[in-house]
């Protein structure tokens, strides 16, 4: 009980303290106008960048038109990129049975193996 | 910010799958081709877009063409070893000059025997896979004997 009663007595005494100090400091008379000028110029540079940023994540994030159309495109490009791939394997495979075939009848190929 | 890691890994997934089942189908005719017992002739069936009965009279006609190109190849080769073994000697200039005759006359054999071959198995197509069959076998064996040869020529003059 006795040692709570001197913490609340410190306490209030550290307020008094406070309540009194006073920094012994003179600020320049535009002080506050520069503070808010250096506030609004330095947001106006970051705000563009920050806006479109954000937007973005919120675009790609909520809105479900967008990742539909993103999830089409990727199948797309999967398809498309699967064409090309059979298309290019399927030029070398008709090469390379094509060769086989006249290494089979070609005797001047035969001879050679 | 989950949201979006979700469905960029949903989006590329998507892509791998479609990637790999248009492949897989593209492909499955290669695998077939592949994985027949006579994959070559299966491939002829295919290009030149034979029958089953223009097939069957095609690799009737195959199978009786092999073993005798098989036994040109086997006198090719054979003249072709004697003539190494006479190229180290200066001395057997004549029989040089003989196996060499033999030899070039074994191979003109085997181009026409060949050359017969394709244009029997050419009549067993239709017309225009019949030309298409031509012009390419030519291409791939006499016209590319022929550039082999030049190359030959030009390199040891």
């Amino acid at each position: 009980m006795k040692k709570k009663y001197a913490i609340d007595h410190k306490n209030q005494l550290l307020s008094t303290s406070l309540r009194k100090w006073e920094v012994p400091l003179e600020l320049p008379s535009d002080f506050k106008s520069t503070v808010w000028r250096r506030i609004s110029s330095n947001e106006a540079s970051h705000s563009k960048g920050l806006e479109l940023f954000l937007r973005m994540i919120y675009v790609l994030g909520n809105r479900q038109k967008f990742a539909i159309s993103y999830l089409s495109v990727a199948v797309l490009l999967g398809v498309y990129l699967g064409f090309a791939q059979v298309k290019s394997d399927s030029e070398d495979f008709r090469a390379l049975m094509g060769n086989r075939y006249v290494s089979l009848i070609d005797p001047s190929i035969h001879s050679n193996r | 910010m989950k949201r979006l890691f979700a469905i960029t890994v949903i989006g590329i997934a998507l892509a791998g799958l479609a990637y790999c089942s248009v492949y897989y189908i593209g492909t499955a005719k290669q695998r077939e081709l592949q994985n027949h017992e006579n994959p070559e002739l299966a491939w002829l069936k295919t290009e030149f877009g034979l029958t089953a009965d223009e097939y069957i009279r095609i690799q009737k006609l195959h199978y009786a063409y092999l073993p005798k190109c098989d036994e040109m190849c086997a006198l090719v080769s054979e003249k072709n070893e004697l003539l190494k073994k006479l190229m180290g000697n200066d001395d057997a200039s004549e029989e040089r000059a003989r196996v060499l005759k033999e030899t070039l006359s074994i191979r003109a054999s085997c181009q026409e025997m060949m050359l017969n071959h394709f244009y029997k198995v050419s009549r067993e197509m239709r017309p225009v896979a019949r030309k298409r069959y031509l012009d390419w076998v030519m291409t791939k064996t006499v016209t590319q004997s022929h550039a082999r040869l030049e190359e030959t020529i030009r390199h040891h003059p």
